[in-house]
């Protein structure tokens, strides 16, 4: 009985990971990271120094994230020579790259 | 997810496949080996990019080319052959059938591209690293921005194969590769549970089997969404709970031994709370495939014209130890290998920094709080395990299963660090549990699931006692039954 409630519990959060409203939203979430990861490397210089302020929450984690190997992310912006940020706007389904000097 | 297969089938199950044979032979079980041996492979190849130099293709190509010449070397000086006693290829298809199927429901949620916090933070940049090379991944891990750098790199490193396969172009590849990982914990989960009752009737085989593939559904259920969206947690919850069920569970067996050295292998490459589990599991094995009583019983009984000779004594129990260090050291190399050489390197760990504001006191009735929260299986399993220990124990003896113990012996010790990790470590503690705790506590969740599960067949299989074939019964196979 256990184990079956547990099984029962288990197709719930599947279904809800497969409803049409989770999907949707992931898929446009993966587009726009696929888009701000492309815009990195078109806005950026290889090997540029850049800060990502941390109160930015997940969207600067995902910054980090997608500026990995290319850009090099510094703990302060007086050393960073360059300031990202993810912004609301239409290139990346919803939300923009900003790239701007320090 | 085709391109995600491609590469856990010819990335890591291919080169895994000769080693697995060897360890299994043709076990069902070979299936969710071959790709655990494979993501080993890659997690040391990623030890020798960070600490030597090149890259992780190149480290990976040499250590798969080496094992499979050393597997083959071997197998040709010993001539082993594929043992009789393997099951026959119908029931081999049958039992993977059953075991693939039940991911299938769970799987269906990878429909939406999920990605855990975690995933992003964490794992895909470490995996972006890995894939850029030794000098990439010295200089991202040691940048001060990047989070949670000593985490190991198994998760890392299959990602990055993944990336050496189909190029960096889409990253989420690489989290497919850790939800497939998964699967194949769990998978290897489920046959040992099929194990239980695979020398039984056809009806106690077949029972055993539907249960494992229900415990595998179980198993994602536990970790809900963290199962599908590229977390690590179930990795290697599932991979140490494969080695309580091989290694403590399952008759005493070299393959049964190597499988659960293997799956401890892997739990303490992907992450840190997984190392501290391996280490609890590999010292619970070792104690029960050398116990410490051994060199005494073996001195008392075979050689009692020795029992007066010191040097003898001596040698034995010097040789006893070392077995039993060895037991536990070899296995745990690659993982201790990782942190120590994360130390070398001065990867920061974000759990134990600055000293805690709040006393371990303070902590206490929180983390309690917090771990018992998502214990609540734990009281219907209580009550399982005395009943089956009153009813069922001579069940389990016959059939040379490990004593019931030994599970719970884990799942307590692995409970105890824990809570000392929530009470000595330097994050606040509420914010700490509200990030962590669900997927901390998914490996004594899930092993007291298997507990449940293993009880059942064993119960189940005494209640089929009356058929002719050996198995999960009151009478010794050999000797006559009883009236």
């Amino acid at each position: 009985m256990t184990l079956a409630l547990a099984v029962h519990h288990g197709m719930e959060i599947t279904a809800a990971e497969r409803s049409p409203a989770s999907v949707s939203t992931w898929k446009t979430f993966d587009r726009q990271q696929e888009c701000i990861y492309h815009a990195i490397r078109t806005d950026l210089p290889k090997g540029a120094s850049i800060y990502i302020d941390p109160n930015g929450g997940y969207a600067a984690q995902i910054l980090a994230e997608l500026s990995t190997l290319w850009a090099v992310p510094q703990p302060a912006p007086t050393s960073a020579g360059w300031k990202i940020s993810e912004v609301p706007g239409i290139a990346c389904s919803g939300v923009s790259l900003k790239v701007s000097r320090t | 997810m085709i391109r995600a297969l491609v590469v856990l089938i010819v990335g890591l199950a291919l080169p895994g496949a000769l080693p697995a044979l060897a360890v299994v032979r043709r076990s069902p079980v070979i299936i969710f080996l071959a790709p655990f041996i494979g993501a080993t492979m890659a997690a040391v190849a990623a030890e020798l990019e960070l600490g030597t130099n090149g890259s992780l293709v190149m480290w990976y190509v040499i250590i798969a080319v080496a094992t499979n010449m050393a597997v083959a070397a071997w197998w040709l000086v010993t001539r082993s052959s594929l043992g009789r006693d393997d099951p026959p290829w119908t029931w081999f298809t049958f039992t993977a059938v059953v075991m693939l199927g039940a991911m299938i429901v769970p799987l269906t949620g990878l429909r939406a591209p999920m990605l855990g916090y975690d995933v992003s933070a964490i794992w895909l940049p470490h995996t972006l690293m890995v894939s850029g090379g030794h000098q990439a991944m010295l200089s991202g891990l040691q940048n001060v921005t990047t989070a949670n750098p000593d985490y190991p790199p198994l998760v890392p490193a299959a990602g990055a194969l993944a990336f050496a396969f189909f190029g960096r172009g889409d990253l989420y590849i690489a989290e497919l590769i850790t939800v497939l990982l998964n699967a194949c914990a769990l998978g290897i989960v489920g046959m040992g549970i099929a194990a239980v009752g695979s020398k039984g009737s056809l009806r106690l085989r077949l029972i055993a089997i539907v249960v494992a593939g229900t415990m595998c559904m179980v198993g994602f259920a536990v970790a809900g969404d963290y199962a599908v969206d590229g977390y690590t947690d179930l990795l290697w919850s599932a991979a140490a709970l494969g080695a309580v069920i091989w290694g403590l569970v399952l008759p005493r067996s070299n393959r049964a031994f190597i499988t659960a050295w293997i799956c401890v292998a892997v739990a303490s490459l992907t992450k840190n709370e997984g190392l501290t589990a391996a280490l609890i599991v590999l010292v619970l094995i070792t104690l029960r495939y050398r116990p410490l009583a051994l060199v005494r019983f073996r001195r008392s009984t075979r050689h009692p014209e020795n029992r007066d000779n010191t040097d003898v004594r001596t040698s034995m129990t010097i040789r006893g130890w070392a077995e039993r260090a060895a037991f536990i050291l070899v296995p745990a190399l690659p993982g201790l290998a990782w942190d120590g050489l994360a130390r070398e390197v001065g990867l920061k760990n974000a759990f134990f920094g600055a000293p805690s504001t709040e006393s371990p006191g303070a902590r206490f009735g929180p983390a309690i709080d917090g771990i018992t929260s998502h214990l609540l299986v734990l009281p219907i399993a209580v009550a399982v395990f005395v009943a089956g220990s009153a009813l069922l124990r001579r069940d389990r003896e016959l059939n040379a299963l490990g004593h019931a113990a030994w599970l719970w012996m884990a799942c307590l010790l692995y409970l105890s660090a824990l809570l000392a990790t929530y009470l000595f470590g330097s994050l606040e503690i509420h914010w700490w549990l509200r990030n962590s705790v669900d997927r901390t506590t998914i490996f004594p969740q899930i092993a007291l699931y298997t507990d449940l599960s293993i009880w059942l067949v064993i119960g189940l299989g005494t209640t089929s006692r009356g058929d002719a074939a050996p198995g999960i019964s009151r009478t010794r196979p050999g000797s006559p039954g009883r009236a």
